[in-house]
């Protein structure tokens, strides 16, 4: 369950990109576009009234009997919001729980080896709370905290309750979900979201059965977070009807995310979490 | 308390359906998927489709309206006509005649009417039918029958006789079968006209199915074989009986080799004689017209050759009148004592005299005084039976000084005076056999010009019998006298075929149907024998079918229709699977 130190020590070289020209408040290691007290030179200025005297560069003065302000790049935290959705249809299939699981403790770890500040929200999680941490000695721990949550009852819908838990100032917010809940709703929840002006990163994962239904016969197929029941005869041809009503959904989801400029990934649990996140995730931009 | 139709228990058949289709009842899988989201879309759509769901809607509905339906148009015991035969029995009366085999446009008339057969067969419902072959003798090869499929192995099992078909005897026996009930009597052959019916009492329908068409013909009227002076000879009669000019190539042959062979022309409806002048000497001759006709099993004859009995054994004491009136009618005469009767005489007619019956030799004869111990002098009237030897003879006119009375031979008198037997005719081991119980010396018969012809009439009747082998008509049966030893006949084909044998004590000989030389094995001789058509089936006329004693004036004639109504089963069978398809839709809801 545990990820191998190995895979640790190449997810500490790792950071998440993020362009966003608005920083935290804190200081950390990234560096930010302001100007700050970083030991990173800028440029120089000339000295305009008000400027701190301790500012100048009294070298340069010297050589040009003219006030300049040396600047220095500042060096920042950003604050990454991981958002798991930890409703019932996540965890009724265990491959897929665990590699949501591990995607997001794995960038939680990212996130905290970084310097940068974490808040990881397991949407639905209901005994479980929030965390908010910053710094790289809480990394261990907030991995081991996010690949043992274990949860076991029924919950509401991941829409909802994400709702409640939307914060603003994030440089980076990651939603992780199945996507299996309408359309409509997830196009006003993105279009919230997307109000926030942040990067977000939306990773749909679904698992291989969802892809490819393996049952055969006559099924009663009960919906793990309503309860709801289908009797469905499955037949190839009803398999395909099916598929194509997938990708149909998977499409418009992933228009929606476009529309509001938000980065659709999709996964499915066929990859490992470690092949994902050392090779995809490096391709697809997320982290460098 | 009894079940009408105990056929119906078989019902329960659905019963038990029912009771499979509870157990096999469709059952759901209980199955955790992480969101029904898709699912349920897709379920809905599915169903949602335009034409199911227009349906389904009210698929319940429809289903019940059905049934309803099915079941009240199953109660109004619909029914329509279908074409049928009229009557409840049936009788076919099939000519086998050879006539029938004449060809009309490629298929013999016979087959022409076993198709008919086969079309009216197939038409039946539970009708009796009954199938009767006029040979020359009418045959009833099926009585009331009613499995068709027994029908159609006797029909399809039909074959010519060859035989002359007495139609009116067959015809007649039909109508004594059709005597109560719906009867229609069905009549296939070629050439009987409504005359010929004329004398047929009732009035049940009867159609006749004249097959065939006018044809041509040229038919080998006779062929005859004679010997005259060591040479053999033959002459042939040939008829163009067609409305053209013919020309028939005669051929003969005997064993496979031709030996004669003449081209004649003969004119539309004449007879033309043809004379073969010499002959090998062989057993049998085939002659054969070589023509372009439609009936083709008139165009062969056979003759037989057969060793005439010209010898006559006088054996003992015979009467020198005897003698010299056989030799004036021809016969070979050879004088034999008592002792050598052992002798092979099966080659001519025995005459004895004075020769106890224990010592006659096995062979066609003529006995003078058997038994001369009492002699009675005749005083009354000659008595004479109406016997085909005495035509011509006028033999009470004979005077007759005495006669020997016997009492130990027991053959039929043929002339008497009072009770004292003259002449007695009949049979003795199985041959003809004559009995003169008066010496010939004692009369003056000798001198009455009816001596020879008695004695060339009685000769003729004793060789007949002899002769008795040659020629047979198709099927003909015929009783042969035979020894207890020789009883075994084989019949062969003319080319060694076995065809069957006969226990000629127990049973009368049947000749074969198809004309044709045949051979008999009988005490290791063969003897070659021809079965030749009869002379009224030299011709092929043509009638046209007709009908008479319709009940129904309808165009099409032997089909009149039957009301078919199985039909209301069948609705009701439909309603119940129906019902059925009702119970599955409600018991899915309106789920497929």
């Amino acid at each position: 369950m545990m990820f191998s130190h190995e895979f640790l020590a190449r997810l500490r070289k790792l950071r998440l990109v993020v362009e966003s020209k608005r920083t935290g408040a804190h200081k950390g290691i990234r560096r930010s576009h302001k100007f700050g007290t970083s030991l990173e030179f800028s440029d120089f200025r000339t000295y305009q009234p008000g400027d701190d005297v301790r500012l100048v560069d009294w070298n340069v003065y010297g050589r040009t009997r003219r006030h300049y302000i040396k600047r220095y790049l500042d060096e920042q935290e950003i604050n990454v919001a991981i958002f798991l959705d930890c409703t019932s249809s996540m965890r009724a299939l265990e491959t897929k729980w665990l590699l949501a699981k591990k995607i997001s403790a794995a960038l939680s770890y990212i996130t905290l080896v970084n310097e940068d500040r974490l808040s990881f929200s397991p949407i639905s999680a209901l005994d479980t709370r929030s965390i908010e941490r910053k710094g790289s000695i809480y990394a261990k721990q907030v991995l081991s905290d996010i690949l043992q949550l274990q949860l076991s009852a029924r919950t509401s819908t991941f829409i909802k309750e994400i709702e409640t838990n939307l914060q603003k100032g994030k440089q980076l917010s990651i939603i992780i979900t199945d996507g299996m809940e309408p359309i409509a709703e997830y196009e006003k929840l993105l279009f919230k979201i997307a109000s926030v002006k942040s990067k977000i990163l939306f990773i749909h994962i679904l698992s291989k059965e969802e892809i490819e239904p393996g049952y055969t016969g006559d099924a009663k197929l009960i919906d793990s977070e309503l309860e709801s029941e289908v009797n469905v005869s499955i037949s190839p041809k009803l398999v395909s009807n099916y598929q194509l009503r997938l990708k149909q959904h998977n499409e418009r989801l992933e228009h929606t995310c476009r529309k509001h400029h938000i980065q659709y990934l999709f996964l499915n649990d066929e990859k490992t979490a470690e092949e994902l996140l050392l090779s995809d995730f490096i391709t697809w931009g997320i982290v460098q | 308390m009894g079940l009408m139709n105990p056929l119906f228990l078989l019902l329960a058949f659905f019963i038990a359906s029912v009771l499979i289709f509870y157990m096999f009842r469709k059952r759901y899988e209980n199955k955790m998927i992480p969101s029904n989201l898709l699912w349920e879309q897709l379920m809905n759509e599915w169903q949602a489709s335009p034409w199911i769901d227009k349906l389904q809607r009210n698929l319940l509905l429809f289903l019940q309206l059905l049934i309803l339906l099915l079941l009240m148009f199953a109660l109004t015991r619909p029914y329509w006509m279908t074409k049928g035969i009229e009557g409840e029995h049936i009788i076919l009366v099939v000519d086998t005649s050879a006539s029938m085999s004449a060809l009309h446009d490629g298929i013999t008339r016979f087959d022409e009417a076993k198709e008919e057969i086969s079309a009216i067969i197939k038409d039946l419902k539970h009708q009796e039918v009954t199938i009767i072959t006029a040979g020359s003798v009418p045959n009833l090869l099926v009585n009331k029958e009613v499995n068709i499929n027994r029908i159609k192995k006797v029909v399809d099992g039909l074959k010519l006789s060859y035989e002359y078909s007495d139609m009116e005897k067959a015809i007649r026996l039909a109508n004594s079968l059709a005597v109560n009930k719906d009867t229609s009597l069905f009549v296939f052959s070629d050439s009987i006209k409504a005359e010929d019916l004329n004398g047929m009492t009732g009035s049940i329908p009867i159609s006749v199915f004249n097959m065939g068409n006018e044809g041509n013909n040229v038919s080998l009227k006779s062929f005859g074989i004679g010997e005259k002076e060591h040479h053999v000879t033959g002459i042939s009669v040939i008829e163009n009986q067609s409305k053209e000019l013919k020309t028939a190539t005669l051929l003969i042959n005997t064993n496979e080799n031709n030996v004669f062979e003449e081209k004649v022309t003969i004119e539309p409806g004449e007879q033309k004689f043809v004379k073969i002048p010499k002959l090998p000497v062989s057993e049998y001759y085939k002659a054969k017209i070589e023509v372009n006709d439609d009936y083709s099993i008139d165009n062969e004859l056979i003759a037989v050759s057969r060793p005439s009995l010209v010898k006559v054994y006088l054996v003992g004491d015979v009467s020198p009148f005897i003698m010299k009136g056989l030799e004036n009618i021809g016969y070979e005469t050879i004088q034999m004592t008592e002792e050598d009767v052992e002798r092979d005489l099966s080659d001519g007619i025995v005459v004895v005299e004075n020769i106890p019956m224990e010592k006659w030799p096995k062979r066609p004869l003529l006995a003078i005084t058997p038994d001369n111990n009492k002699e009675i002098t005749i005083q009354s009237e000659i008595k004479t039976e109406n016997d085909p030897v005495f035509q011509y003879v006028e033999f009470n006119k004979t005077f007759i000084q005495s006669a020997f009375s016997s009492n130990n031979i027991n053959l039929p008198v043929i002339a008497k005076s009072g009770d004292i037997p003259l002449i007695q005719k009949g049979t003795v081991n199985g041959l003809p056999a004559m009995v003169i119980q008066f010496p010939i010396e004692n009369t003056d018969w000798p001198l009455h010009t009816g001596f020879p012809i008695f004695l060339y009439q009685s000769f003729q009747w004793l060789a007949a019998n002899e002769e008795f082998f040659g020629f047979f008509l198709p099927g003909e049966h015929r009783w042969l006298n035979v020894d207890a030893d020789n009883n075994e006949w084989k019949v062969f084909t003319g080319n060694g075929k076995f065809i069957e044998s006969f226990n000629l004590l127990e049973e009368s000989f049947t000749a074969p149907q198809k004309p044709g030389i045949y051979q008999t094995v009988a005490n290791e001789k063969t003897m070659y024998f021809a079965v030749n058509l009869d002379d009224r089936e030299k011709s092929i006329p043509y009638s046209p079918s007709f009908r008479i004693n319709q009940p129904l004036k309808e165009s099409d004639q032997n089909v009149v229709n039957h009301p078919y109504d199985g039909l209301w089963f069948w609705l009701v069978f439909v309603a119940l699977i129906v019902l059925f398809i009702e119970w599955e839709v409600m018991r899915r809801g309106t789920r497929i």
